[in-house]
C-alpha cells in the first residue's frame, strides 16, 4: 500500500504539465497518488495519469483530511488518528511538512485550536516535531510510532465491532463473512478494488465453504 | 479521488506564524456582566455573563426565543441594555459603535443589505466607508470564488448568495472579532461549509475571535471550542465545548417493569429523557450519578442504570432545558 | 463617506426629478389660478414631504438602515448625509417653481421674495416627512404619519400666540413654521440617532413624539411667557382714556382703566390705585374694561371687551376669578348687584328683569315681570331694590330671591313726578338716595329718603341719547355736575339747585372728551376728563386751563387722560403724575 516514489512525481501536474505554486489547491489522486491542480482534476474529471483509473467523485473518498463530526470520537483526535495513519500509510515521510495549522481547519472546517491541539498531542507522542517559524514537520522517528499506533487503534476497533457482533450472536465464520463484506465495500468505495483482489484472502474460500454447509 | 492541502514543504508562505498555536489567553475580546434587556416588563435577557477569549470560536446557544438575537444586539450596541456592562475590544459598544464597528464584522440573522445596489456597488461603498482596511484584491477573489457576479442587484441574490456577500463584506474588512448570528439558518450545505472554512481560518489568525449564534448542532461540534448556554429561567452556563459534553452523561435505564407508551414520569429536575421505550428508557443528566440514581430508582422500577458519555446533541438537550433555578452542574460553569 | 452621499443621491433622484416634472404637468394641464395652486401644492407641500418620507423610511423598511448601522459609520453622520441629499434634491423642485409659479402681474423681481416666502412651508413639510419618515419603519406608514404630525404640530404651535396673544396668523405663521420645521428635523435626527432606527421599536417614536411635545411645550410656554411679559411690559405705554374712573365711596381707591394700541393688538387694562398710599396695582388680566367697584369698596367686576364674562377681583386678596357669563348672549356683563351674599347680575329684558346669580349654584335666578316702559336705573347699594322710573313716577322694585313672577309684585311706586315734568333720562346717585331725572326744560332731583324735590334751572343738553342722564354726583353728594345744552357741563348745589360754576369742553383731540365730570376726592374740584381745564367748585376759579384730567388722584395731583400712567416703578406702584398747576 505504500506507494513509493510517488513524491518525485509529483512535483509537476500530469494534467497542464506545470509545476506548483506556493497556495495553489492541490489535489492527489487517491488511487496512484499524484499531484494534480485541484482545477486540473476538475476539468479532466479523472487522474491524469497514463493507466490510472482513478476517479474524481470526491464524496465517495476518504483521504486523510475526513472527519466525522458527529462521532462520538472528539474531532481532535479523529484529526490525530488520520495523521497517523497518513505517516504509516507513507503520505507523510519523516521530514515532511505538514500542512500548517489554518490550512488544515479551513479545509476541515474545523476549530484551529482543535487542529493545533491535535498536533500537540502528536508531538508530545513523539510523531511531530514543531520548528519555531518555519512550521511542523513529521519526525525522523515517526514511521515506526506512527505504524504501532495505526496497529494498536485498527486493532481496537476491529475489537470493539466484533466485541458487538459476539454480542449480537454471530460465530467466527459470520464475523469473518461480514468483515470480508465490509472490506469489499470500503474498498470499492475508495476505488481499491482491484488492490484488494491482488491479495490473498483465505476468509474469501473459508466463507463459501460456510455457505455451502449452511444451504440445505 | 481525495483532497490534500497544500504542496508539502515548498509552498509554505513565508513569515506565517508558529503552527503550535498557544492555547487562548485570558484576553477577553468581548465580555458582558449581569446583561439584561427587559421590553416593558418582560426581561428577555437577564444576568447574562459572556466572554468570548482571544483565539476562541465561542457558541452561543440556547432555545428558539431564549434571546440570543437579543444578546447579540446589545453586545453590538444595537439595542440598548437595560442593565450591566458591555465592552467589546476594550470599547463601549453604545457610545462608540463606529469605531467597534471598524474593528467587527456581523453577518446579521435578516442578512439586509442595500437592496438597490450591485454586488460590487455595495462593495464600494463598504470598502469607502472602511478606508484602507478593505482589502478590495481580497473580496474579490472571494467574490468569484462564491461565484457572486459582481452585477447583480443584491435584490436578486439568493438566501445563500446574500449570506456568501455579508460574510465577504465582513471578512474583508480585516475584523478583529466576527460575530455571526444564525448565519447558516435556511442554507444549503455547501454555504454552511463556506462559513465554516471561513471561520476557521479567520480565528486561525492571532487575536481574533469568533462568536456564532446557531441551532446547527453539527457546526458547533466542528469549529466552536467555547458555548455560551442560555437558558430560560436561569443562568447561562459557559465553558469548553468538551468540559460542557464532559460534565453530561447519558445513562440507559433499564426497567423491571412496562412502563407506559406515555404520561409523566415523575424524574427528577436536570433528568432529561432523550429514549423512552416500554422496558427502557434513555435520559441525559448532568453531573455525577449518584446525585439522581436514588431519585431515579424511587422514580421507576429500575433493573440497571448503564453510563455512556453524551453525544454533544445530547448535551445540548440536557444543557438548555429551561428551568427556574440554577442547574446542579453549575459548576461546569467556567 | 462620499459614497454613501452618491448612494442617496441616486436612491433620492426619482423623487428630485418626479418634482420638477410634476410642476411642470400641473402648469400644463391646469388653467390660470388652478395650475398655480396645484403647482404651488406640489412644490411647496408634496415634493418637500416626499423627500423626507424617503430620507428614511424606504431604507428601513428595505434593511438598508440596519446595514448601514452595521458600517462603521457615526449615525448622525448617515442622518446628516442622508438630509444633505434630500436637500440637495430639493432645489431643483423649488428652483423651477420660484421660476413658474410667479402670477403674471408679478416681474422677475418677485421670483426670489415668492420663494423665499414658501421656504418655510417647504421646510415644514420637508420636516414633517422626515419625522414621519423616522417615526415609522416602513414607506406608507410614513407617508401617512408626515402630513399628521406636520399639521398637528403646526396647530399646536401656532394655536397658542393666534389665540392667546391674537398675534395675526399669517404674520406669526412663517416665523413658527421656520422654527417648527426646524425643530422636526432636529426631533428627527435625536430619534434616529438616539432611537436606534436600525430596528423595528417604538422608541423613535417615543423619542419624536417627546421631542414634538417639547418643541410644542416651548411654544405654549414662549407664549404665557410672551403673554406675562405683555402683561406687564405693556402696562407703561398705554393710555388713560376720559371715560370716567371708578372710585369706591370711601374715596380710598380708584380705578383707571388704560388702554392702546400695541403690537399684540389693542390692549386694555385695569390699574387699581390706592390713593392715599399712591401705590398702584395693574389688575393682571388683558381685554379688561368698563370696572366696577363694589360699594364696599373691596370687590371689583372687570368686564371683558372680547366676549362675553369678565372678572371678579378682591382688592383685598388680589385674587382674579373668572366671572363666565355664557348663557347671556355675548353682549357683556350687564349690571351688577352687589349683595352681601355675593354677586348678581341684573339683567333688563323687555318685559321683564332677571338676575343671574354668580356664586350660586344655579346661574339663573329671580325674575320679575316689569312694564314695558319702565325705566331701571341700577340697583340701592347693599339691597335687592331696583330703583327705575317710569312716565308716573319712580318706580323701586324689589326684586325676589328666588323664583319668577309673572305679575309686577314686590313693587312700589316711590313718588310721582310733578306735574308737567316728562321725564326723559335720569341716573341715581352712588349711594342710591338721590335720583337726577330730566325732561326737555329741566332736571330734577328726587330724594328717595323723602326730602322734597329740587329743580334746576338749566337747560339740558337733549342731543345726549339715552335714557340714563349723564350727571355725576361729588363724592359727598352735595354738588352734581350736569350735562348742559352748548356742551358745557354746569355743577349745581344739590340742595339748592343753584349753579355754582361751570365747565366748558375744549377738546385736546388726544381722546375722546367725556360727557359728565370727574370730581377731586374732597370734591372742591371738578373737571371734564380731557377737556383741558381743572376748576374750582367752591370759587368758580379755573385752577389749570392746559391739563387733560382724567381722574384726580387728590387735590394735587391728577392722571391725565390720553397720557400714560407715570409710574415710577411698578413693583413699588408709585402714581407719578405732574401736580396740580405745575408745568
Amino acid at each position: 500500500m505504500i506507494r513509493s516514489g510517488r513524491r518525485a512525481a509529483s512535483l509537476m501536474c500530469p494534467f497542464c504539465h506545470a509545476g506548483f505554486m506556493a497556495r495553489e489547491r492541490v489535489r492527489v489522486c487517491a488511487r496512484c497518488g499524484a499531484l494534480h491542480h485541484a482545477e486540473c482534476l476538475g476539468i479532466h474529471g479523472r487522474c491524469a495519469v497514463h493507466g490510472c483509473k482513478g476517479s474524481s467523485t470526491e464524496d465517495e473518498v476518504e483521504d486523510e483530511w475526513t472527519i466525522q463530526p458527529d462521532d462520538p470520537e472528539p474531532i481532535g483526535d479523529q484529526i490525530a488518528f488520520r495523521i497517523l495513519y497518513a505517516i504509516a500509510r507513507g503520505v507523510y515521510r519523516p521530514g515532511d511538512k505538514l500542512p500548517t495549522v489554518r490550512d488544515v481547519a479551513a479545509r476541515l472546517r474545523v476549530n484551529p485550536n482543535t487542529v493545533s491541539k491535535a498536533y500537540r498531542d502528536l508531538e508530545r507522542d513523539g510523531v511531530l516535531v514543531s520548528r519555531r517559524g518555519t512550521g511542523v514537520f513529521v519526525h525522523e522517528d515517526a514511521l515506526a510510532t506512527a505504524t504501532e499506533r495505526r496497529q494498536a487503534l485498527v486493532l481496537s476497533r476491529f475489537e470493539r465491532a466484533a466485541g458487538e457482533a459476539l454480542d449480537a450472536g454471530l460465530d467466527a465464520f459470520q464475523i469473518q463473512e461480514v468483515l470480508a463484506v465490509a472490506l469489499e465495500r470500503a474498498a470499492r468505495a475508495r476505488g481499491r478494488a482491484r488492490e484488494l483482489a491482488e491479495l490473498p484472502l483465505p476468509e474469501t474460500r473459508g466463507r463459501e465453504g460456510k455457505d455451502g454447509e449452511r444451504t440445505p | 479521488m481525495s483532497d490534500t492541502l497544500e504542496k508539502p514543504a515548498k509552498t509554505a508562505p513565508q513569515g506565517e506564524r508558529p503552527d503550535m498555536k498557544s492555547p487562548p489567553g485570558e484576553k477577553r475580546v468581548m465580555e458582558a456582566i449581569g446583561l439584561g434587556c427587559r421590553f416593558g416588563r418582560r426581561w428577555v435577557v437577564r444576568g447574562l455573563d459572556l466572554a468570548v477569549p482571544e483565539g476562541s470560536v465561542t457558541a452561543l446557544l440556547g432555545r428558539n426565543g431564549v434571546g440570543k438575537s437579543t444578546t447579540i444586539q446589545m453586545l453590538l450596541g444595537l439595542l440598548p441594555a437595560s442593565e450591566g456592562t458591555v465592552s467589546v475590544l476594550g470599547l463601549d459598544p453604545r457610545r462608540r459603535r463606529a469605531e467597534m464597528f471598524s474593528r467587527l464584522g456581523y453577518v446579521s440573522e435578516r442578512r439586509e443589505l442595500l437592496e438597490e445596489r450591485t454586488v460590487s456597488g455595495l462593495a464600494r461603498i463598504v470598502a469607502a466607508v472602511h478606508g484602507e482596511r478593505f482589502d478590495r484584491d481580497g473580496f474579490e477573489a472571494l467574490r468569484a470564488r462564491y461565484k457572486l457576479e459582481s452585477g447583480s442587484r443584491c435584490s436578486t441574490l439568493s438566501k445563500g448568495q446574500r449570506a456568501r456577500l455579508l460574510l465577504s463584506l465582513a471578512l474583508m474588512a480585516k475584523p478583529e472579532v466576527l460575530v455571526l448570528d444564525e448565519p447558516t439558518s435556511g442554507l444549503d450545505v455547501v454555504v454552511r461549509d463556506d462559513f465554516l472554512e471561513a471561520i476557521a481560518s479567520f480565528v486561525a489568525e492571532e487575536g481574533r475571535a469568533v462568536l456564532l449564534s446557531t441551532h446547527l448542532i453539527e457546526d458547533v461540534a466542528r469549529i466552536c471550542d467555547r458555548a455560551v448556554i442560555m437558558r430560560e429561567g436561569a443562568a447561562a452556563l459557559s465553558g469548553e465545548i468538551e468540559s460542557l459534553r464532559a460534565s453530561v452523561s447519558r445513562y440507559v435505564v433499564r426497567l423491571t417493569g412496562v412502563l407506559p407508551e406515555s404520561g409523566p414520569l415523575g424524574l427528577p429536575r436536570g433528568v432529561v429523557v432523550v429514549e423512552r421505550d416500554p422496558r427502557a428508557i434513555t435520559v441525559v443528566a448532568q453531573g455525577a450519578p449518584e446525585h439522581f440514581e436514588a431519585a431515579l430508582e424511587a422514580a421507576l422500577p429500575v433493573e440497571g442504570i448503564e453510563r455512556r458519555p453524551a453525544t454533544l446533541k445530547e448535551t445540548f438537550t440536557c444543557l438548555t432545558e429551561p428551568c427556574t433555578q440554577p442547574g446542579p452542574g453549575s459548576e461546569a460553569r467556567a | 463617506m462620499s459614497e454613501i452621499f452618491r448612494r442617496e443621491l441616486r436612491r433620492l433622484m426619482p423623487y428630485g426629478l418626479g418634482g420638477p416634472l410634476l410642476v411642470l404637468a400641473a402648469g400644463a394641464l391646469m388653467e390660470g389660478t388652478q395650475g398655480l395652486t396645484a403647482g404651488w401644492l406640489v412644490s411647496f407641500v408634496l415634493v418637500p414631504c416626499l423627500l423626507g418620507v424617503a430620507t428614511v423610511a424606504p431604507d428601513t423598511g428595505a434593511g438598508a438602515t440596519a446595514f448601514l448601522a452595521r458600517l462603521p459609520l457615526d449615525p448622525r453622520r448617515t442622518f446628516a448625509v442622508k438630509l444633505a441629499a434630500a436637500l440637495v434634491w430639493l432645489l431643483p423642485t423649488m428652483l423651477l417653481a420660484s421660476l413658474l409659479l410667479t402670477d403674471e402681474t408679478a416681474g422677475s423681481a418677485l421670483t426670489w421674495r415668492v420663494e423665499l416666502r414658501e421656504t418655510p412651508v417647504a421646510l415644514l413639510c420637508f420636516g414633517a416627512g422626515v419625522l414621519g419618515s423616522v417615526i415609522a419603519d416602513k414607506v406608507m406608514p410614513a407617508v401617512l404619519m408626515a402630513p399628521l404630525v406636520g399639521l398637528g404640530a403646526l396647530v399646536g404651535a401656532l394655536a397658542p400666540p393666534v389665540v392667546v396673544l391674537r398675534v395675526p396668523a399669517p404674520e406669526i405663521a412663517p416665523v413658527l413654521m421656520l422654527g417648527l420645521g426646524g425643530a422636526l428635523v432636529a426631533i428627527a435626527f435625536v430619534a434616529f440617532t438616539r432611537g436606534d432606527r436600525h430596528r423595528s421599536s417604538s422608541r423613535p417614536a417615543v423619542i419624536a413624539g417627546g421631542g414634538v411635545a417639547a418643541a410644542l411645550a416651548l411654544s405654549f410656554a414662549g407664549t404665557s411667557a410672551a403673554h406675562a411679559w405683555s402683561v406687564d411690559a405693556a402696562v407703561p405705554g398705554l393710555v388713560v382714556g376720559a371715560e370716567a374712573c371708578p372710585a369706591s365711596r370711601d374715596g380710598k381707591t380708584l380705578v383707571v382703566p388704560i388702554s392702546g394700541e400695541r403690537w399684540t393688538g389693542l390692549e386694555q387694562r385695569v390699574v387699581v390705585i390706592d390713593r392715599a398710599t399712591r401705590s398702584t396695582w395693574v389688575v393682571p388680566v388683558r381685554d379688561a374694561e368698563k370696572p366696577e367697584l363694589a360699594p364696599d369698596g373691596r370687590s371689583l367686576l372687570v368686564r371683558s371687551s372680547r366676549g362675553a364674562g369678565g372678572w371678579l377681583v378682591s382688592l383685598e386678596t388680589r385674587g382674579v376669578r373668572r366671572v363666565s357669563n355664557r348663557s347671556l348672549d355675548g353682549v357683556g356683563l350687564p349690571d351688577a348687584i352687589w349683595r352681601g351674599d355675593g354677586l348678581a347680575l341684573l339683567r333688563r329684558l323687555a318685559t321683564r328683569i332677571e338676575t343671574l346669580e354668580i356664586d350660586g349654584a344655579s346661574a339663573q335666578g329671580a325674575s320679575i315681570a316689569v312694564s314695558q316702559d319702565f325705566h331701571d336705573l341700577g340697583v340701592v347699594p347693599g339691597t335687592s331694590r331696583v330703583l327705575g322710573w317710569d312716565p308716573a313716577g319712580i318706580v323701586a322694585i324689589d326684586l325676589p330671591r328666588t323664583g319668577s313672577s309673572e305679575r309686577p309684585g314686590g313693587r312700589a311706586s316711590v313718588s310721582a313726578w310733578p306735574s308737567g315734568f316728562r321725564c326723559v333720562a335720569a341716573s341715581l346717585s352712588p349711594s342710591g338716595r338721590f335720583l337726577i331725572a330730566r325732561d326737555a326744560s329741566g332736571f330734577l332731583l328726587a330724594d328717595l329718603a323723602g326730602g322734597p324735590p329740587v329743580s334746576f334751572q338749566a337747560k339740558p343738553d337733549a342731543r345726549v341719547p339715552g335714557d340714563r342722564l349723564a350727571a355725576s354726583f361729588a363724592p359727598g353728594e352735595d354738588r352734581i355736575a350736569l350735562p348742559l345744552e352748548g356742551g358745557g357741563v354746569g355743577i349745581f348745589d344739590r340742595a339748592t339747585g343753584r349753579a355754582c360754576c361751570s365747565l366748558v369742553k375744549v377738546s385736546a383731540g388726544k381722546v375722546r372728551v367725556s360727557e359728565t365730570a370727574v370730581w377731586s376726592p374732597d370734591g372742591r374740584l371738578a373737571a371734564i376728563p380731557a377737556s383741558r381745564s381743572v376748576v374750582s367748585v367752591e370759587t368758580g376759579e379755573v385752577r389749570a386751563r392746559d391739563l387733560d384730567v382724567a381722574a384726580f388722584v387728590d387735590s394735587d395731583t391728577v392722571i391725565r387722560a390720553g397720557e400714560p400712567l407715570a409710574f415710577a416703578s411698578l413693583r413699588d406702584g408709585t402714581v407719578l403724575s405732574r401736580p396740580l398747576g405745575g408745568r
